[in-house]
Parts: structure tokens; C-alpha cells; sequence
């Protein structure tokens, strides 16, 4: 592409200042293109996988992703209670933090920065038109993708399933439910600290809020949770 | 440390967030009361319940999932593709942005056009059909339109046909103003119900339920304070009988607990589901920031404040933009710091 565009430029102007052009350009496409930069590996922390990346290692956000979707996914899942929506939530936050990583400062740390994107990927899903129409239909998919049993669940088929597995997922299921049923700051500050367990401080970072409005609001939360569990669960 | 206060602090206890001196407190309390055991009990099965949720898997091609999205052009850019290349014939550039430009006007005016039926000439026009339109979700979001609309009701009887308009109740619909519906609106100290008979049945409830009710302690010293706050827009008739009807105020130096039987707390809790809507005590906890204060702790109906000394009275003064409190004979000569329980409590 750059070497077609340097030869219309040339012959717009008649060859003159083609070399200059054509230099330029081609460390552009050194700088950008291709996998270069540093070589990086799995035992590496996050900000040396992230120079790397910045300096066009391309290899360097892939490991980032293999170390954080579990997280990333599962915050998304609890959030959303839907495993189709997560998983684009979840692609989507990686998106962007693909797209984002040049302004990342390192403030924070990047799993606080990341836990921040997914929120806010989260957050703007349940509050969109689509999302809650398509809440209206009922899921019966409420276990897909867990490590125990990789078929959906169904009703008409629960028979098969181990009566105390079966027991379980009811309860998850009883306790997801009223997860989601949390308005959405409470929803998640509960997911980060009681499922993820992330710290006050990384909670305060990742949701742009002060420690102290973290944990009353997490309170408030946690024994609203307890109310609604003591009768479900 | 009484019940309440050590109520506060059990999650924290939980978590080992509690420095030693003040986990030493709540042990020694836990050993001597049932209650807070079975609270402690509780949390600590909520924790279990939530930790052993299982982990839900990504796919195993997650990350190239991952990189098929980030190859993909933006949406703009697809959107732009797919105008020029529609039902197969190309577009120039131009006309495709032609294409987009006629959508934008179509989208803003769309946009815009409910906004203006929203004007109170639009609305007095369409009151009956844009309360039809708009639902619960409106109202939802907007709560300080609803505040507005009730205050200018109050003020102004013949007022209910714009409240009406702004898609308040459910109620409002039976509510076109009649006669009988104007009388009702203009006695609001005889019937003071009724003219929130607008709002939904819950937030009805809730408005009526925020009264908190204030304890000071401070070191070894404890003083005690209750205080009854209104919220500033319920502030009438209603609200102060309530207040009349409570116990009568304390003289510093009682304890909450020589004012309050364990069984008036505990009914007062139930009755006070105060929301997440309910901002009266966030709106609290920012105010007590800016007075240096610190919240120690806090749930969904309490909360428990450290200020300075020398800011209580600031502290009042604070408290008294949500309501009306009454002031305690209270000297913090002497004193760093005061640490002080807020409380929602019912008020029916």
C-alpha cells in the first residue's frame, strides 16, 4: 500500500522528492507493521508484555489476553448473566483495550485499568434498548461453558444430570439471579470484591469511585444480597 | 460497643480489615452476644456462597475470536461499505455520504421531536397520550422532574394537568383533574397521603420512610443524639406530626439504647427499606467528606461517621439541608474526634 502511494505521489509531482517519500514512509511500515519488538513469554509481568506490544510485538497483548479472559469473562458474566452477551462483552473489552493501550499511563495496574473497560463495557449493555429486549426472551442456557458439564442445561434433559449437580446449578442459578437483580453499582462492587476479590483500593480505581463510597455502597449491597439469599438459596 | 455499632463492623472483622485494637472489641462482644454471632454466621455463609460460584469457561478460541474483531473494520467504516456497495450496484464516496448525511437528519429530527412534545404547550395538548407513552422507566429517571412537578402541584392546585404530562404515575391516569381531584390537592395538611398519591405504591412508601436518627459517641464519653431528619421535599404537616410522635428528644449524656428498646430498633430496621434510591445517605457521606470527616463503615440504613470535634456543629448544619434536626446541648471541648451513628428509620 505505502510503496503504490509513494509511486502516485511521484508521478504527480514529476520524481520530485520520490527518495524522501519513500523513506519515510518505509519507517512508517518498520515501525508499525509486522512482528517485531522485543520477544516476550508467558512468565513475563503485564508491563513488559506491554512494551513489548508498543513496540510491535503483537505477541505480547495475545498473552495478555490468555492471562486475563478468565477474569475478564467471568466479571462480564456475572454482570450480565448471559453467556452469549459476556462473551462479546468480553471480546469487546479486549477490543478496546487493543485499540486504548498507547493511552494506558500506568497509573494503575493494567488488571485494574482492564477490570475498568469491562465495567464500562458492562455497565453501557444493560443500560442499551437491545440488551433488555432480548432479556425478555428466557435463557435456558444458564450453565454452558462451565468446567464440569459442557452441555446447556435443560430442563426436559435434568434428569440426567447427577441430582446433586443438578442441586447446585439450581443454586447458582438462585444466587446469579439475585446478583443480577442488584441495581448496578451495588451489582458490581459485589462481583469485584466477593467473587473476584479484588482489594477496596483496586475496587476504588477500577470503578472511578473513593474507597470510603466503595465500602458503604458494597455494604449496603452485600446485606441487600444477604436479604434476597436467605429466601432463594 | 453497642449491637448497632458492632454490626458496623463485622464484615470488616470478616475480612481482617479491623486494626487489633478494635477486632479485640469485637471478639469480646461476639463471645457475650448471640445475635451478632448469627450475624457474623451469616456473612461468613454469604461469602462461601458467592466464593464457590463456579468459573464460567471462555471458548477455547476466545483469543482468535479476539483478533477476528480487531481485523474487522470499525462499524462506521462497515456502514460506509455497505451503503456504497448496496444490492450489489457501487456508490461513489459522495453519495454514500450524501446517504448518511439524509439518515442524520432523519435520526436528529426524530431525536428532537419528542423533546419538544415534552414543552408544557406540547404537553398540555398531548397530556393523556404522553402519559400513555411514558412508563415507569421514565419515571425511574427521572425523579427530580416528579419532585418538581409534586412542589408545583402543592403550590399551584390547578397544576396536576402538567404533572400529568410528564408521564408520572400510573395513578394519574384516573387523575384528569376533576373537581373532587382539586379539593383533595389543596388540604394537604388534613390529607397529607393523598396528595402523593402520585407516586408508585414503593416510592410512595419510600419517600415516607427517611427519617434517620442520629447517636454520637466520642472516646469513653459517649453522647448520645437522636435527630430526626425529613427529607427537605417531604418537609409538611405529616412529617413533623411523625416527629412530634416520637420519643421526646434526649439530653446529652443518655445512650441510644436507654432511649430505644432492642425491639423498637429491630421493627424500625424492618421498616426501613431504604433503596438504593434513596440518596439521603450518600448525600450525607459526601457532605461529611467535606467536613474532613470519615465513614467508617456503613449498610443499608446506617452509618457510622468520624468527624473532628470542631466540625459537629458544622455537621448540623449539614444535616439540616435534608430536614429538620434538632440541636443537642453538646460541648466537643476537649474532644478530637466524634464518632457518630446515623440510622434510617420508618416513619410509619
Amino acid at each position: 500500500m505505502y510503496p503504490q502511494s509513494g509511486l502516485l505521489y511521484v508521478k504527480s509531482i514529476r520524481g520530485r522528492r520520490f527518495l524522501l517519500l519513500f523513506a519515510v514512509l518505509s519507517c512508517l511500515r518498520g515501525r508499525n507493521g509486522g512482528k517485531t519488538g522485543p520477544p516476550v513469554s508467558e512468565s513475563q509481568e503485564d508491563p513488559d508484555l506491554i512494551a513489548a506490544f508498543l513496540s510491535g510485538n503483537e505477541r505480547g497483548f495475545d498473552l495478555l489476553v490468555l492471562r486475563y479472559q478468565d477474569r475478564v469473562f467471568n466479571v462480564c458474566y456475572r454482570l450480565l448473566g448471559d453467556y452469549e452477551e459476556s462473551l462479546d462483552a468480553a471480546q469487546d473489552t479486549f477490543v478496546k483495550v487493543f485499540r486504548g493501550l498507547k493511552k494506558f499511563r500506568g497509573d494503575a495496574g493494567f488488571s485494574t485499568w482492564l477490570y475498568r473497560i469491562a465495567v464500562n463495557t458492562c455497565k453501557s449493555r444493560l443500560s442499551s434498548v437491545q440488551f433488555r429486549l432480548s432479556k425478555r426472551a428466557l435463557s435456558l442456557e444458564g450453565g454452558r461453558g462451565t468446567e464440569d458439564c459442557g452441555a446447556p442445561l435443560e430442563v426436559e434433559n435434568g434428569s440426567f444430570l447427577p441430582e446433586r449437580m443438578l442441586e447446585r446449578r439450581e443454586r447458582e442459578e438462585a444466587v446469579q439471579h439475585a446478583i443480577s437483580a442488584l441495581p448496578g453499582d451495588w451489582k458490581t462492587l459485589v462481583v469485584l470484591r466477593d467473587i473476584e476479590g479484588l482489594s477496596y483500593e483496586e475496587i476504588a480505581s477500577a470503578t472511578g469511585k473513593n474507597i470510603g463510597t466503595v465500602k458503604s455502597k458494597l455494604s449496603r449491597a452485600r446485606r441487600k444480597l444477604r436479604e434476597k439469599l436467605k429466601d432463594k438459596v | 460497643m453497642k449491637c448497632a455499632e458492632i454490626r458496623l463492623l463485622l464484615e470488616d472483622y470478616e475480612d481482617g480489615l479491623l486494626d487489633e485494637r478494635t477486632a479485640a472489641l469485637v471478639e469480646e462482644h461476639l463471645a457475650a452476644c448471640e445475635a451478632c454471632s448469627a450475624e457474623l454466621e451469616e456473612i461468613r455463609t454469604y461469602k462461601k456462597e458467592l466464593l464457590s460460584l463456579e468459573r464460567v469457561k471462555p471458548p477455547d478460541d476466545f483469543l482468535q475470536r479476539v483478533r477476528e474483531r480487531i481485523e474487522r473494520p470499525p462499524g462506521w467504516k462497515r456502514f460506509l461499505g455497505i451503503l456504497s456497495g448496496a444490492g450489489g450496484v457501487r456508490m461513489p464516496l459522495q453519495l454514500a455520504g450524501f446517504a448518511v448525511a439524509a439518515i442524520a437528519v432523519v435520526f436528529v429530527f426524530n431525536v428532537i421531536r419528542p423533546d419538544m412534545q415534552k414543552r408544557p404547550g406540547a404537553l398540555r395538548k398531548d397530556a393523556v397520550t404522553e402519559k400513555r407513552m411514558e412508563g415507569p422507566a421514565e419515571k425511574a429517571v427521572r425523579p427530580e422532574v416528579r419532585e418538581k412537578d409534586e412542589a408545583e402541584a402543592e403550590a399551584t392546585p390547578g397544576a396536576d394537568l402538567e404533572k400529568s404530562g410528564t408521564g408520572i404515575p400510573e395513578k394519574a391516569e384516573a387523575e384528569v383533574p376533576t373537581e373532587a381531584h382539586r379539593k383533595e390537592e389543596t388540604v394537604p395538611a388534613e390529607e397529607p397521603v393523598k396528595a402523593e398519591a402520585v407516586f408508585p405504591p414503593e416510592e410512595t412508601e419510600r419517600k415516607m420512610e427517611s427519617a434517620p436518627v442520629l447517636q454520637t459517641a466520642a472516646g469513653s464519653e459517649v453522647l448520645t443524639v437522636m435527630l430526626a431528619v425529613y427529607p427537605a421535599a417531604r418537609e409538611g404537616e405529616a412529617g413533623r406530626a411523625d416527629f412530634r410522635a416520637r420519643k421526646s428528644l434526649p439530653v446529652s449524656g443518655d445512650r441510644v439504647s436507654d432511649l430505644c428498646t432492642n425491639d423498637e430498633r429491630d421493627e424500625s430496621e424492618e421498616m426501613s427499606p431504604a433503596g438504593p434510591e434513596d440518596d439521603t445517605l450518600d448525600a450525607i457521606e459526601y457532605g461529611v467528606r467535606d467536613l474532613s470527616g470519615t465513614v467508617l463503615s456503613s449498610d443499608e440504613n446506617r452509618m457510622l461517621i468520624e468527624v473532628p470535634a470542631d466540625r459537629v456543629g458544622d455537621l448540623f448544619a449539614l444535616l439540616e439541608k435534608y430536614g429538620k434536626t434538632s440541636k443537642p446541648d453538646f460541648d466537643p471541648m476537649g474532644l478530637e474526634k466524634v464518632r457518630i451513628s446515623i440510622m434510617l428509620v420508618g416513619r410509619e
